[in-house]
């Protein structure tokens, strides 16, 4: 076997055509050739342990009950969509409708009564004949004391505090896997209301099918508040901010939330921000922060808050002068603000300028102090 | 008798109308799914929401699929394109800033300290390599999709394919060896 050959048999291997039992003859052809060849040799151990060490390669956990919770958004909106229309659709997913939950209360309640009724002529007639002895009466259980619901109600605004109507609202449990509980639709004034909630922790989401937002105003999870529901008590106050409209659903980019008018997406730029120290050094650990950038003439402001990295994606609207802050934590530090804009050509006396046509990187500079 | 259903035949029924039928392919494709995105973005929340994204895109694009199509050929067509889009607008793929941090602080000594070493260094090569070239590792040696439905995904015949994966690993190898000197 020649070196080509051997080459040729590391291409297979690596893109991983050669199955055990093919490769078992293969091998030995190859192993005796690897004995007099030292190139081949290395090649393939440096394959071989690059290989190993890329399996090494941590994955960080994904939340998949939230991401469940998500999933199951999508679906129920979904197939309520299609219920509306003729069509064949299973309804297993089909969100439950609060009216369902007040038929189930009404339900139990008569079984309830007919079940007392029922013990009540059982005693009246051992009262009559007391040689028979008391029949067992089976009681049946309690249903009305075991459904112990609460109700929550609150407004939804966009980022400019205007109300969205009609948008869903569901509420999903923390502990279960996540399937939606209750979902209703905002009213025309954007307020809404959730009733018969059973006790218990719940992220709540509104939702423009493809982008949900999670209380109080967080595109994702990790920024959802928990809320927690008790029998018989009505949460007011539930507010939603910043709820994307649902008739026009921003890019599936997670970074960069907008607020108020922006000009066409066409004049947008790119611009990759990276967080550092005022020393100039990178921050040795990932900040929980966020960024805004404020036009200066006032129009909007655009925040985003996810990193890939230390870095932040945000697309601004060029040819405009901005006012950058930056809040957050960052391993026990707290971060001030922007000490130095002059070391990236981005920054000018303190504002950010982003050009049309180009991709631009800026580094911006925080201060640390300690919490 | 309980039969179970090839993720063809589920998104069939998907693409038919039966919605609910796609909470099984969430099921058994969500978690690989998320490792794709972790491995070509290294972030935890972008990841997350691809995985939505990808979900969104199979129903609202569920037409598409072909009964002759394999469905994790199809799946992986899907979140490629969601991942460009995502990062069609920024300059640049990830950078590995923390990376190079832990790198210098941790210790050289040890075993378990220099496979972290090496384990970082090549993590960071990898977030390095340009988009497709990082699409063919992760696919061909995470996911061990092999060549012939990375060439349905790709578009391109088998014999490509597999010298593309090639390719993309000796680069790897190369960017790996001048980070570890």
């Amino acid at each position: 076997m020649r070196c080509e050959e051997v080459q040729e048999y590391l291409a297979e291997r690596l893109a991983g055509s050669l199955s055990d039992r093919l490769s078992g003859t293969l091998q030995s052809y190859v192993r005796t050739h690897m004995r007099s060849c030292t190139e081949c040799c290395e090649e393939l151990e440096d394959f071989e342990e690059m290989q190993a060490v890329l399996r090494s390669i941590p994955v960080e956990p994904c939340d998949t009950n939230a991401m469940r919770a998500r999933f199951n958004l999508l679906i129920g909106v979904r197939v309520e969509e299609a219920a509306a229309q003729p069509g064949p659709t299973r309804r297993s997913w089909h969100l439950p409708r609060p009216g369902k939950s007040v038929v189930a209360i009404i339900a139990g309640v008569l079984v309830i009564v007919l079940a007392v009724l029922v013990v009540l002529q059982a005693v009246k007639r051992t009262d009559v004949a007391t040689t028979v002895p008391p029949a067992p009466v089976q009681t049946p259980k309690p249903v009305v004391a075991e459904v112990r619901t609460g109700a929550m109600s609150g407004q939804i605004r966009t980022a400019s505090g205007e109300d969205l109507r009609k948008v869903r609202v569901a509420v999903v449990a923390v502990s279960n896997s996540g399937k939606p509980e209750i979902a209703v639709e905002s009213n025309s004034d954007g307020s809404y209301r959730l009733e018969n909630i059973p006790a218990g922790r719940y992220y709540v989401l509104a939702s423009s099918i493809d982008s949900p937002t999670y209380y109080p105003g967080s595109p994702d999870v990790s920024g959802a508040k928990i809320v927690t529901v008790q029998a018989g008590a009505v949460l007011e106050g539930i507010d939603f901010s910043r709820v994307a409209a649902a008739s026009n659903p921003p890019p599936p980019a997670p970074a960069g939330e907008s607020g108020g008018e922006l000009p066409s997406e066409s004049s947008l730029v790119a611009v990759d921000v990276t967080i550092r120290h005022e020393s100039g050094e990178r921050l040795p650990f990932k900040p929980d922060a966020s960024i805004v950038f404020t036009a200066t003439n006032g129009d909007f402001q655009i925040a985003a808050s996810h990193f890939v990295g230390n870095l932040f994606r945000v697309n601004l609207p060029a040819d405009k002068s901005y006012a950058v802050a930056v809040s957050g934590t960052a391993a026990g530090y707290t971060i001030q603000s922007i000490v130095d804009g002059s070391k990236t050509d981005l920054m000018h006396g303190g504002l950010f300028k982003a050009n049309p046509g180009k991709p631009a990187r800026a580094r911006i500079f925080v201060t640390l102090s300690s919490n | 008798m309980a039969t179970i259903s090839t993720d063809e035949s589920l998104m069939a029924a998907v693409r038919e109308g039966a919605s609910d039928e796609l909470a099984i392919l969430f099921d058994r494709h969500h978690q690989s799914v998320y490792e794709f995105f972790f491995r070509m973005t290294a972030d935890r929340a972008s990841s997350e929401s691809l995985v939505q994204e990808v979900f969104y895109r199979i129903l609202k694009y569920r037409d598409t699929f072909r009964d002759d199509d394999r469905f994790i050929s199809w799946l992986y067509r899907i979140a490629r394109h969601a991942h460009h889009d995502m990062f069609r607008k920024a300059s640049a793929g990830p950078v590995c800033d923390d990376d190079e941090e832990q790198m210098r602080t941790v210790s050289p000594s040890g075993t378990e300290a220099s496979r972290k070493d090496r384990s970082a260094m090549l993590r960071c090569a990898l977030l390095n390599m340009p988009e497709d070239q990082r699409e063919l590792i992760v696919l061909s040696q995470y996911h061990q999709m092999p060549p012939d439905a990375i060439a349905e995904l790709l578009d391109i015949e088998v014999p490509e394919a597999k010298v593309r994966v090639h390719r993309a690993m000796m680069e790897l190898r190369d960017s790996y060896r001048k980070l570890s000197g």
